[in-house]
């Protein structure tokens, strides 16, 4: 007993199972838990004597199998384990199986199936069982997958029909009114256009005007910028600044969704307060022409407000959110961008909707029109910015360059150039004759939140960063003329007076500042200083 | 007293080992040799310095060795005294060998015991020697005068200050001399013994045994004249004794008395000096003969015994006061009283001195540069350009290539300008990077069509200040298509109608241009795994390893399943075997013993299997180090701005962290400052940007630089103190612009914003040249 006991022990071959002689082993699932590697030497049984005893006869291996005519009992026992280990697997693959609970979509898996929905006097869990092991069943043959897999391809194909009609560029036709506006818009643009060439070509070739001394003495005062005024301007931070045309009014709008109206040069007397948003204002802007004001919320609207308080007009239609607002340079039009992925142009007058411009890929977050009032630009979240003659409803241009979200364009009052700054913490001038990038300017050390021509000539480029820092820019080499520094907080916006005296910005950190030209002051208190004499 | 002695001596060797004073050593072994005989107890007193104190132990101990073979019996202080059953002129021999070197070790002491007028003094020993050597033949002056010449070469030798390379000229000639002396002594004593203490001493012997024999001879003629000497030596050791410690007594002991002072190149000459007796004149005349014999004998053979005839001279007392000699056939270096070679008329020889040679590493390399420059000869026509060429001929074109023929050359013109301007970068900077400023200065001129731009002074910061007149178009195209007429006109004075526009191009269709997908934008995340609580988690598992346990025992309970062996361990050997376990514990003992090793072994097994293979360690570290968890296309760019990057170590730095980052870019360095982009994925971007600000210390780096430069302006130290790093700009752009990263250095700046306009990002070195602190 001993000896045959030890060998046992001591020279079980790790495949062979003994004791289960019935089942050929091929077939024979793990039998333990599945370890993650098999050990490479299974450590050997130690097997009790009276065990070992009992299955001396029963442990031979298959050879034994192939010269032994099987008696018909052990057959038997054989088919039964057989069996037995079906049912054990199909319990198993059950209970892997994800089958519905809802009772509608059982009865419908199993009318796929081709099983009868419901048998008699059947309950849901039962017939949720039902499916289950009809599931698993199908799963061992591995035809369950082949049959789901048949049904959703009948589902599927009703979709893709509309789909393929899509043939880029498409025109949809627009409101009656948009083609008056376009009509209206051309003749505005083409006698600004026309000015403003002949213009330029008389300050190019006139002797008397020196454009370059005009530039030197603008950046000059430019870089004189110091800080002179700084005003908390709401309990919330703010998103948007703009000066009125005259510059005697400014307006900041905040993420409580009230727009304040300050009086100048001292931000500390509120004209008044606008408060109709129902959720954060986004943008404000002054109109070119009058008194008029418009701000952008996340309600999904837009409204032009007059200077006094009193709401005027309310443009509704936007699916989500409004980024930015621009007025056309008519003043008689408001651009509004949204994250519907479209841009809308609206009449200030009847607050009708008169274009719903689709073309980026993603929202839409800056916009800006030409000083002629010819082109607008939008920029997205596609990190693109295109260029839309507002004549003809083209998009004549598109710019690429940028590797992220764009959140600011403006042109030029050259009317050729235009700057664009976003996320990926550059500004990049393009050239609207050139149809190309003209310089990259590596900006600041975050995103840039707001680019801004000075108004009267483009002497230079203002761009208000996330980096709390407000950078001014030459306009004709795009060298770095002077940082403006002192916000606590990301600088969201900024606006540059009519005269480009005084520069305004708003930032999360909730103050408003306003950074004017020291030398310019310094003249004139030197003038105070030699009339003091005088008086004396 | 010997005992004091040899405890100072020993304290001597501690004190100046290398170059000890042989007079101490030789009279310390003769005291020890008087106590007692015993060579080992000499031996282990020894030290081995240096080779010659080697070679003259070996002498001693090979004397020391025909001492005790001859018995030792002798030990009184003179050997003279003792009665010898050698010969006597054997004796003599010794003798005059220890007197002459008494001789010398007297004149040394006399001198003091600074190691370089010792030095001197050899050599002038030396050149005694050689003198002595050299005066085989002829016999030309007294022995007055060579004893005064040889006074006035100790007296004068030590006086020099030679340079120390000369000095080390002439310890070569005194070992050279010494050597000769020495070799000399041990063949003698060989001879006399009928041994030798080198094979190579035994040949040469052997040959010149007959002339040593004869010389022997002529030296017992003049035993008379030795007694007399015994009386000198025995002089000389009262003088010692009783002038030991004293130098200067000594000295003047030397002068006063002739024979002493005399015997600085040969004792046992000075008697015949002293006193010529009648009867030597033709003694002195047969020692002669048997000494150019020998020395003939001993050329013959070889050189080296030459020394041989020191040996001679020492025993013939005319010639060696020879001062001037005739030139014998080894090179003899005379040395005048100034240290220079003489020939042998007295002139001066000068000779181009090996200290011209330069030791430096830097010029011994260039020399060899200079040296192994090969220049491969060039095919001036190749032939395969012949049309009739035909490549099956199997011509080879090596073969083909032959020395260029010596024809005239033509310097080219502006050649010697450009030597100039190279060796003028090679002053500057060194020679390395000259050529490379060479290299770099060639592609340059050569991109900018010959127009070398290190010829313009630039100041050129701004891009594009200097703007030809802007050229302003008739019409903007854009409004040129909604134009009938396609130009403006009159339109900005009068009134526009609709006649001017194209009305039919202005509908009230609106546009649905095809959308552009942005170029880089973040994949969506994927979903997220079901987050559970740590509650949660321990039910979940719970429950699957009970239901996994379940279907177990369901399987073992249908027979589909072996139940598992119960598992024995020593403590529950007896619970679960019972009675079984007592039949044969041993046995037992050790199956479970082995059954527990397979179990642990299996377990450590599981878990070595889990374990990360080192590949996937290096992969799973790497994807740690530079996946980017957005996932992204895009690239951040960094630029830095340093004003100074001259150091070497911070150079390194820069260069290899972004090396070791992963990240392209460049450095460009200028003389005012440095610019260093960096483009690459965040990760990679963060860890630079660490290095950049915070751990390169950037003022330090630039003091070390100074200290290097030693002497520096005062600016240069202002400098330093502002030295420092900024990040001018961090931002994405879509692609790399610079395919690795490399380090430049720019001699102006417009060479350096070429580096940058030529990866199409000027833009970064305008920004940085423009950028000042706030």
């Amino acid at each position: 007993m001993e000896p045959n006991n030890e060998d046992n022990v001591s020279f079980v071959p790790a495949a062979s199972v003994p004791g289960v002689s019935a089942i050929p082993p091929p077939s024979f699932p793990p039998p333990m838990a599945p370890i993650p590697h098999p050990p490479l030497a299974r450590p050997p049984t130690f097997r009790p004597p009276q065990n070992g005893g009992a299955k001396a006869s029963d442990s031979d291996s298959e050879s034994d199998d192939e010269h032994y005519v099987i008696s018909e009992e052990s057959k038997q026992v054989r088919e039964r384990q057989e069996k037995a280990m079906q049912e054990l697997l199909i319990k198993r693959r059950a209970a892997a199986i994800a089958v519905p609970t809802n009772d509608k979509s059982v009865r419908d898996r199993l009318r796929r199936l081709g099983e009868p929905i419901t048998l008699f006097g059947e309950q849901e869990m039962e017939r949720r069982a039902r499916l289950a092991q009809l599931m698993a069943r199908l799963d061992i043959g591995g035809q369950l997958d082949k049959l789901l897999q048949a049904y959703e391809d009948d589902a599927a194909p009703k979709d893709e029909v509309d789909e393929e009609e899509l043939q880029y560029p498409f025109f949809t036709e627009g409101p009656k009114e948009l083609r008056e506006a376009r009509i209206e818009i051309a003749k505005f643009s083409i006698k600004r256009a026309a000015v403003r060439i002949q213009r330029a070509k008389r300050r190019r070739d006139d002797p008397d005007e020196d454009v370059e001394a005009e530039t030197k003495w603008a950046l000059k005062q430019a870089k004189g910028l110091a800080l002179d005024c700084s005003n908390f301007g709401d309990d919330r931070p703010l998103t948007g600044c703009s000066f009125s045309r005259d510059g005697k009014i400014l307006a900041t709008c905040s993420l409580s969704g009230v727009t304040k109206l300050w009086e100048m040069p001292q931000v500390t007397n509120k004209i008044a307060v606008l408060k109709d948003h129902k959720e954060r204002a986004t943008d404000v802007v002054f109109s070119p022409v009058d008194d008029c004001l418009a701000t952008a919320s996340a309600d999904r609207t837009a409204k032009l407000w007059k200077t006094d308080g009193t709401l005027l007009q309310t443009f509704e239609g936007h699916l989500d959110r409004l980024a930015r607002v621009a007025f056309h340079p008519s003043g008689k039009y408001l651009g509004t961008t949204s994250f519907d992925k479209t841009w809308r142009l609206w009449d200030i007058n009847t607050g009708a909707e008169l274009l719903l411009q689709e073309g980026h890929s993603r929202s839409v977050y800056g916009i800006a029109f030409q000083q002629d009032g010819a082109l607008a630009a939008s920029s997205g979240l596609d990190s693109l910015a295109r260029v839309w003659d507002l004549r003809t409803g083209r998009s004549i241009l598109v710019f690429q360059g940028h590797i992220k979200p764009v959140l600011s364009v403006t042109f030029s009052p050259n009317g050729y150039h235009l700057a664009s700054g976003g996320e990926d913490n550059q500004c990049r001038i393009w050239d609207l004759r050139m149809r190309k990038s003209l310089y990259i300017i590596p900006a600041h050390a975050n995103l840039v939140s707001q680019v801004k021509y000075e108004p009267q000539e483009g002497y230079f480029l203002a761009t208000a960063s996330y980096d709390m820092k407000v950078n001014i820019w030459s306009g004709r080499d795009f060298s770095l003329v002077k940082s403006l520094a002192g916000h606590e907080s990301k600088v969201a916006s900024l606006d540059i007076t009519a005269d480009s005296s005084c520069i305004a910005t708003v930032s999360h950190d909730r103050t408003i500042k306003l950074w004017t030209s020291s030398s310019n002051e310094e003249e004139e208190e030197d003038q105070g200083g030699e009339t003091m004499d005088v008086d004396l | 007293m010997a005992n004091e002695r040899y405890s100072r001596s020993n304290w001597d060797d501690r004190d100046s080992s290398v170059d000890r004073s042989p007079e101490r050593e030789g009279r310390h072994r003769n005291q020890v040799r008087d106590r007692d005989g015993d060579s080992k107890r000499r031996d282990s007193d020894h030290y081995r310095p240096s080779r010659r104190d080697d070679r003259e132990e070996e002498r001693d101990r090979g004397k020391d060795r025909a001492r005790d073979r001859e018995g030792s019996r002798d030990r009184d202080k003179h050997h003279e005294r003792s009665k010898d059953k050698e010969g006597r002129s054997k004796r003599k021999e010794r003798e005059e060998e220890n007197g002459n070197r008494e001789g010398k070790k007297k004149s040394r002491f006399a001198d003091g015991s600074s190691e370089r007028r010792s030095r001197v003094e050899d050599v002038a020993e030396g050149s005694g020697a050689m003198n002595g050597a050299s005066g085989v033949e002829i016999v030309q002056e007294g022995a007055a005068s060579y004893s005064s010449t040889a006074l006035e070469t100790t007296s004068l030798a030590p006086r020099h200050t030679l340079p120390t390379k000369v000095s080390s000229i002439y310890t070569k000639d005194e070992n050279r001399g010494v050597s000769n002396v020495r070799s000399h002594e041990v063949h003698g004593k060989s001879s006399t013994d009928g041994r030798t203490s080198s094979t190579a001493g035994e040949s040469s012997a052997s040959s010149s045994l007959d002339a040593l024999a004869k010389a022997k001879k002529a030296i017992e003629l003049g035993k008379g004249i030795a007694d007399r000497f015994k009386k000198l030596s025995s002089m000389n050791q009262g003088t010692k004794s009783t002038s030991e410690g004293s130098p200067h007594t000594r000295l003047q002991s030397s002068t006063t008395t002739p024979a002493v002072s005399a015997g600085t190149s040969s004792a046992s000459a000075l008697p015949h000096a002293v006193f010529p007796g009648p009867e030597s004149t033709s003694n002195i005349e047969a020692v002669r003969k048997a000494q150019e014999l020998a020395a003939k004998m001993a050329f013959r053979h070889d050189p080296k015994f030459s020394s041989t005839l020191n040996y001679f001279s020492g025993q013939a007392p005319t010639e060696t006061m020879a001062v001037t000699q005739k030139p014998t056939k080894p090179p003899v270096l005379r040395v005048d009283a100034l240290g220079r070679e003489i020939d042998e008329n007295g002139n001066v020889i000068s000779v181009t001195k090996p200290s011209n040679l330069s030791t430096l590493k830097v010029n011994i390399n260039k020399q060899k540069k200079d040296a192994f420059q090969i220049l491969k000869p060039q095919l001036e026509v190749n032939p395969e350009e012949n049309p009739h060429f035909d490549p099956r001929m199997g011509i080879d074109k090596n073969k083909i290539l032959r020395p260029k023929r010596m024809s005239f050359e033509f310097v080219e013109e502006g050649k010697w300008t450009r030597d100039a301007e190279s060796l003028k970068l090679k002053s500057q900077f060194g020679e390395a990077k000259a050529r490379e400023l060479k290299v770099k200065q060639a592609h340059l001129a050569k991109a900018s069509d010959g127009i070398n731009p290190n010829l313009i002074v630039v100041s050129e910061r701004a891009p594009r200040k200097e703007k030809p007149k802007e050229v302003i178009p008739d019409v903007e195209w854009w409004d040129a298509s909604v134009l009938t007429s396609g130009i403006y006109g009159d339109i900005a004075d009068g009134i526009i109608t609709d006649n001017d526009l194209k009305i039919e191009k202005l509908t009230h269709y609106i546009e649905h241009p095809r959308p552009i997908e942005p170029p880089a934008e973040a994949a969506p995340p994927p979903p997220q795994p079901l987050k559970l609580t740590k509650r949660e988690q321990k039910k979940l598992r719970t429950q699957r390893r009970l239901a996994k346990e379940k279907e177990k025992q369901e399987m073992i309970r249908q027979g589909l399943l072996e139940p598992p062996k119960a598992k024995v361990k020593m403590s529950n050997l007896m619970k679960v075997l019972g009675p079984e376990a007592t039949q044969d514990p041993t046995k037992l003992e050790k199956e479970i013993r082995t059954a527990a090793a397979e179990r642990e072994q299996a377990h450590v097994d599981r878990n070595t299997a889990r374990k990360l293979t080192p590949a996937e360690k290096r992969e799973k570290k790497e994807r740690k180090l530079f996946d980017d968890p957005t996932t992204t296309l895009e690239t951040i760019v960094s630029v830095y701005k340093v004003n100074k990057l001259s150091h070497p170590k911070t150079q390194f730095k820069v260069e290899m962290n972004a090396r070791q980052n992963r990240l392209t870019g460049c450095s460009v360095m200028t003389e005012d400052m440095s610019v260093i982009v960096v483009e690459g994925k965040s990760k990679a971007i963060k860890r630079y940007g660490k290095v950049m600000l915070k751990r390169i210390n950037w003022e330090e780096a630039v003091k070390k630089d100074d200290k290097e430069g030693e002497e520096e302006d005062e600016d240069e130290e202002e400098n330093s103190e502002n030295n420092k790093c900024w990040l001018v700009w961090q931002g994405s752009v879509a692609k790399q612009s610079f395919r690795r990263f490399h380090v430049q250095e720019c001699l102006t700046e417009s060479a350096a914003k070429k580096v940058f306009s030529d990866a199409g990002v000027a833009h970064y070195w305008d920004l940085a040249v423009n950028y000042t602190d706030d």
